[in-house]
């Protein structure tokens, strides 16, 4: 795992548990603070994150029961990933 | 709302860069808080796992420039278990460290204080070191 | 990734307090310690650090706090910090900066111990 982490990537891995998303959006948070990003972007983005893990916890099915979020950190954006190991959604 | 009790861990892996270690101490402290640890614990929480990843940035000597930090959440109880894949160190060479230092008050010394600092405030604290890389486990229980 | 933090002084007669915001790590200690000298340079020997907005300080953060108490001692100055957590203070005590420095609760206290 740590050898597939690139220089200002972030890797977080959590169990799909209520109220376990708040360490994603957390995460999403110091570092979209530290890049200041304002206070808008900022809560968009935790919001964005919050839904995006909820979603994967509800719906994924998945059969390890984990969201796997990596965060790549660039000069003027941040983008971020949100994996399951679930069912394919385009297909459901 | 009863405390969270996960069936797998949190796993974050970070690279060895500026200020990652909050990031590593944040998730920390999220995970502290909904299991209801007190504001002081937390913190505590926060500083040991600050303390041991930069400790890592400065001296593992690690190829991959990443450290892996895994949260393990029990009923009271909080364990990380904070690795690197560095060249790993002795007790010896963290002793020799120390020594090697000029300080103006010897009691008063600059650096170093990383490890002991997380030995004081966690409950229990383990070192597992090797050429591959080093592990250092720490436990903080809740304060009955 | 950068840490925002801040710096405010308030030079008075015969002291000064700096009051930090933000993660004190090597970045922020080492701001502080530029104002320190700068003030030092200036004839100010009493100075207080507030840290009641810094939540979190690290190890690289505190010995170079313990620069600035060695600078003030060859000028025969006081350090006395002020707005410490329950843990910092604990970490202050165990690498013994309580003993070169004073440690109060708040600035008035901090000012009224030079």
């Amino acid at each position: 795992m740590g050898n597939s982490v690139l220089k200002n990537q972030v890797c977080l891995t959590i169990p799909m548990r209520r109220v376990v998303e708040l360490t994603a959006v957390q995460l999403a948070s110091i570092i979209s603070e530290s890049m200041s990003f304002n206070d808008e972007q900022i809560e968009a983005i935790q919001l964005g994150m919050l839904e995006f893990c909820i979603n994967a916890f509800e719906h994924s099915r998945s059969s390890d029961q984990k969201a796997v979020i990596e965060s790549v950190i660039r000069t003027n954006e941040l983008e971020f990933r949100i994996t399951d190991k679930g069912i394919d959604i385009i297909r459901m | 709302m009863e405390n969270i009790v996960l069936k797998d861990q949190v796993c974050l892996t970070i690279p060895m860069d500026r200020d990652m270690e909050l990031v590593a101490a944040k998730t920390g402290s999220v995970l502290a808080e909904l299991n209801h640890f007190n504001e002081e614990q937390t913190e505590e929480i926060q500083l040991a796992i600050i303390e041991t990843c930069i400790n890592a940035f400065e001296h593992s000597q690690s190829e991959d420039r990443t450290v892996i930090i895994k949260y393990i959440v029990k009923a009271d109880e909080l364990e990380c278990k904070i690795t690197d894949h560095g060249v790993g160190f002795t007790p010896e060479d963290q002793h020799n460290s120390i020594a090697r230092r000029q300080e103006i008050h010897s009691e008063m010394r600059k650096r170093g204080w990383g490890l002991e600092i997380t030995k004081t405030l966690m409950d229990e604290f383990d070192i597992e070191s090797s050429e591959n890389g080093t592990t250092v486990s720490f436990i903080k229980r809740m304060a009955s | 990734m950068a840490n925002k933090f801040d710096i405010q002084i308030r030079a008075e007669q015969g002291y000064a307090i700096l009051e930090t915001a933000g993660y004190l790590n090597d970045a922020l200690g080492e701001q502080l310690s530029k104002e320190a000298q700068k003030l030092i340079e200036k004839g100010y020997t009493q100075l207080v650090i507030n840290l009641d907005k810094t939540a979190l300080i690290n190890s690289i953060g505190i010995s170079i706090l313990i620069e600035i108490i060695e600078a003030l001692e060859e000028r025969s100055g006081t350090l006395n910090f002020c707005g410490l957590s329950a843990t910092q203070e604990r970490t202050f005590r165990m690498m013994a900066i309580a003993k070169y420095a004073g440690i109060f609760p708040d600035e008035k206290a901090a000012v009224a111990n030079f």
